[in-house]
């Protein structure tokens, strides 16, 4: 998922901002920026969410055809869109908010930025020099800090959220830096993309769908009144459940970074020697071992993340007091962040399921599982705060684990009959 | 209800010829009986427009399209397994399965409510496990790809046969066995009726050489790298798959007719009970060409010479082209027509035309395109066919009416059209001269004999008029046809 290392690299940022500038800044000003933030990316990553996978699989087919010309055009193209939405949504939200003119203008900058990063990094997916994304993140987090923190400890929210713009505003430039030099640049926008929205509709649904599953235990807690604050106009958070749930989210990155240098390095080869050898006409005999070889090598996959990643959210959980006492917060939900440690291993599990269902393009099988996803995490979740404070967790812990068990079966059952899916929805095509 | 359904494939009423022209003959001249036809294409854009005048006494035709496979793809398929136990048996082996377990399964499949699904036949487990099952039986080292596809060809059009929807009729005459003998049988079963099969051309063998030409079926390196006698594994598919058409029709045919004794051996070998097998020659209409042969101008020089027939590679033009140029050297002033429709493979035509540009005929060589050859006999003086294969040309016929010697490949009838089938047609003497095919010298050869040698000319010109007057005549055949209709209706 593109919005993973962003999201990772906000959720830090903002945890330290918070802890270097809580002396110099009001608590409650520094309460509302953190809450418009987590706003901010929520709101964003879900209304951007139709495009993510239909662009993702727009550019991929470009880039399939050696048609490179086409990314920069429609990454523009996107981004303006992108833009209009984004401000427009953005103006209603800061008069509901009753901003200040400064801060209205930093929070639309700032909400419109962060649905440019989201298109940039689809398009520089295609890109091999991942040194420089890192560097663009850390960069711009840098910038964010620095500029959060000494604006902030003289212009209050205000402050805090230009500084933190002009942070995120770097990584847009970096990143935009890097597209416009790895690809072929023309002078003219693209929107043929829209095309693709009537192809493949069903990326557009599962994408957002699988987004609002991710935001929806986050929306249910906010909004309801035992388990959240008012923090300011419609902005609400809840103390019980935001800090456990974005901290634990930081403990996913080593599962995402190993399926990645998985998928680059072994999957995709024995991915593309199971369609190689259909091409080149190999007997049936042969297919059948390529298609064990997939399943054997994503059993072993598999089995290596889920070693390093239930190590690592064991570890966490014995480590998870001192991380607490080490940020220095109370430890009344410590209970809260065991749970959501486990419950975001699933939810990484969850993530690499869909991306491997998608490799292989099941769309209806992705469609359920995002589904399934969002209705269980809203259902469940409220189910948990009804059950009282000790259940709080458990909602997304059993939503990722029935997710990940429907997906699986479905997804098992597609593995085993590969060949037969691949080869019976070809369609005829007769030419007159 | 029809007296007689007719059963067609890729010919009548929309692509003209041979068999076309013998069918609408057929029907016009029988006003007394009532026709239906089932007429198979592959696709509805060949349909669109009709070549011949329908006969007022053709009460419906029911098109069959075999590669026409739009459809919805459904969720929730409708099942209807025996389709692949059919084709298990078909592929099989047809000729040694009892009739009962055949019947039984297609008579359930015709009679299926609500039809066959074509999404199911399409892509289903079911269609997917068969065709495992025939490729497990088979050589497992075959590409998959190409037998999977090879498979969903061979497969679909018979379900399009099966889908259709048969006009009901005591006799169902068909003219070929491939596809319309299969649709023949199936009606045949369907209604307990009766079925009468006329092969003008052997099927299995014209589509044996078509397949052996064929670039669009995969054949390995190593397959294609061995004697040209040894066919490819996808190749081999199809032969056995036409062959299991035939038998079916063999088999079902309560009697064959053909229109020479070459192709009743070659039927034979296919799997025909000789019992069946009767043998009615082609007929030309005597009367229409009497006038032509009586107003000839015996005493003219004579240049002109003509193929007819359809632009198609079968009929090898090109080695017929290729004598013109031979022709040409010996006598620089002689005419070449090349009367036939080109459209049905425009590709060879095209290579027909660059072929007489290269070789510099323009000025000898004219393609007419589809005329009406009658107007074209009186100024004919000789009509030469280089085929690969023949059945029974009419078009020998018509120009031995009118008094018009031909050059002709050995092939099918053609000797016994030339040189007479029984000793008593055999003392007419030769109407013609026979070659080899893929043989521009000898036909060349013939040409000039005939063209320089008045005797030789005028013998042939006589014993041809006389050959057709006695024995192919159309009104004989006709009537042939018209005593076997009234047996079964």
């Amino acid at each position: 998922m593109v919005s993973s290392g962003p999201v990772l690299f906000t959720i830090f940022s903002l945890t330290i901002l918070g802890v270097i500038s809580s002396s110099k800044v009001s608590h409650h000003e520094l309460q509302v920026f953190r809450t418009l933030v987590v706003y901010i990316y929520g709101t964003s990553l879900v209304i951007s969410s139709p495009f993510q996978m239909v662009l993702t699989r727009y550019m991929a087919d470009r880039i399939f055809i050696k048609d490179y010309s086409a990314l920069v055009p429609s990454f523009v193209g996107v981004s303006i869109l992108s833009t209009v939405v984004h401000a427009v949504i953005g103006y209603i939200a800061v008069k509901a908010l009753n901003f200040d003119f400064g801060t209205s203008v930093a929070t639309v900058a700032l909400f419109a930025n962060v649905g440019i990063i989201w298109i940039a990094m689809i398009t520089i997916s295609a890109s091999k020099d991942f040194v420089w994304i890192v560097k663009s993140f850390m960069y711009g987090s840098i910038l964010s800090l620095v500029a959060g923190y000494l604006l902030g400890t003289r212009f209050q929210l205000m402050g805090l959220v230009m500084g933190f713009c002009l942070g995120q505003i770097l990584i847009v430039i970096m990143l935009s830096v890097q597209i416009f030099t790895e690809f072929e640049y023309r002078n003219r926008l693209e929107f043929y993309f829209l095309e693709y929205f009537k192809k493949y509709t069903a990326l557009a649904f599962i994408a957002t769908l699988f987004n609002i599953g991710i935001w929806g235990d986050k929306v249910v807690f906010w909004f309801t009144r035992e388990t959240s604050q008012q923090v300011h106009s419609f902005l609400r958070a809840s103390y019980v459940y935001d800090v456990p749930i974005f901290l634990s989210y930081l403990f996913i990155v080593p599962a995402l970074a190993m399926f990645t240098i998985q998928v680059e390095t072994s999957f995709y080869i024995h991915y593309k020697k199971y369609f190689l050898s259909i091409l080149n006409r190999h007997p049936y005999s042969s297919l059948i071992e390529r298609q064990n070889n997939i399943i054997n090598d994503l059993k072993l996959s598999m089995g290596r993340i889920l070693v390093l990643q239930g190590t690592i959210s064991v570890v966490g959980i014995f480590l998870s007091e001192k991380i607490y006492n080490y940020i220095g917060i109370s430890s009344i939900n410590l209970g809260v962040f065991q749970i959501a440690i486990l419950a975001v291993f699933l939810l990484a599990l969850l993530q690499i399921l869909l991306i491997i269902t998608l490799y292989f393009d099941y769309r209806t099988d992705a469609l359920i599982l995002s589904g399934t996803f969002a209705l269980t995490n809203i259902l469940f979740t409220i189910v948990s705060i009804w059950m009282g404070f000790s259940y709080y967790g458990y909602g997304i812990l059993f939503s990722c684990l029935t997710s990940l068990v429907v997906g699986f079966v479905l997804f098992n059952y597609r593995l085993r009959s590969l060949i037969y899916y691949t080869f019976i929805n070809q369609k005829i095509i007769v030419n007159d | 209800m029809s007296d007689v359904c007719l059963v067609v494939e890729g010919s009548y009423p929309y692509i003209r010829g041979g068999v076309s022209e013998w069918v609408h003959r057929l029907i016009t001249d029988m006003p007394d009986l009532q026709f239906s036809l089932l007429s198979i294409m592959p696709s509805q854009s060949y349909t669109r427009e009709e070549n011949y005048r329908i006969p007022n006494n053709v009460e419906s035709i029911v098109n069959v399209y075999l590669h026409d496979y739009q459809f919805k793809d459904r969720f929730f398929k409708k099942r209807t397994p025996e389709l692949f136990d059919f084709f298990d048996i078909f592929y099989g082996d047809i000729d040694k399965r009892p009739k009962e377990e055949l019947e039984k399964l297609l008579l359930k499949l015709m009679n299926n409510r609500g039809g066959i699904d074509l999404s199911y036949a399409f892509s289903s487990r079911d269609l997917w496990n068969s065709m495992l099952k025939t490729y497990n039986s088979g050589d497992t080292s075959t590409t998959f790809l190409d037998f999977f596809w090879n498979y969903r060809f061979t497969f679909l059009p018979l379900v399009q046969l099966i889908k259709t929807n048969i006009p009901p009729a005591p006799l169902y005459h068909t003219i070929s066995t491939g596809y319309a003998g299969v649709l023949a049988s199936l009606a045949k079963i369907k209604f307990n009726s009766n079925m009468l099969l006329t092969e003008h051309g052997i099927y299995t063998k014209e589509r044996r050489i078509e397949i052996a030409q064929a670039t669009w079926l995969y054949e390995s390196e190593e397959e294609s790298m061995k004697a040209t006698s040894s066919l490819g594994f996808f190749k081999n598919w199809w032969i056995r798959y036409f062959g299991a058409m035939s038998k079916l029709a063999y088999r079902y045919a309560d009697q064959i007719t053909t229109l020479y004794e070459g192709n009743k051996l070659y039927q034979i070998s296919d799997g025909a009970d000789p019992q069946k097998i009767s043998i009615i020659p082609n007929g030309v209409v005597v009367n229409q060409f009497r006038e032509i042969a009586q107003n000839r101008d015996i005493s003219r020089k004579r240049r002109t010479v003509a193929y007819i027939g359809r632009v198609v590679p079968i009929k090898d033009v090109k080695t017929f082209i290729k004598a013109c140029k031979l022709i040409v050297q010996k006598i620089p002033d002689a005419e070449f027509l090349l009367i036939g429709p080109q459209e049905e493979e425009s590709q060879y035509y095209q290579e027909c035309a660059d072929m007489v540009n290269m070789l510099g005929l323009e000025k000898n060589v004219k393609f007419t395109g589809h005329v009406n050859v009658t107007d074209h006999f009186p100024k004919i003086d000789l009509i030469v066919l280089t085929s690969i294969s023949e059945a029974q040309p009419l078009v020998i016929l018509e120009g031995a009416a009118c008094g018009i010697p031909v050059v002709t490949t050995d092939v099918g009838s053609c000797r016994e059209l030339v040189e007479g089938r029984t000793d008593e047609d055999k003392e007419l003497g030769k109407s013609g001269l026979l070659t080899s095919f893929h043989a521009p010298g000898e036909t060349a050869a013939a040409v000039i004999n005939l063209l320089t040698d008045d005797v030789l000319y005028n013998k042939m010109s006589e014993a041809g008029i006389s050959r057709v007057e006695q024995y192919y005549n159309v009104a004989d055949m006709v009537n042939a046809y018209k005593t076997i209709y009234g047996h079964y209706i």
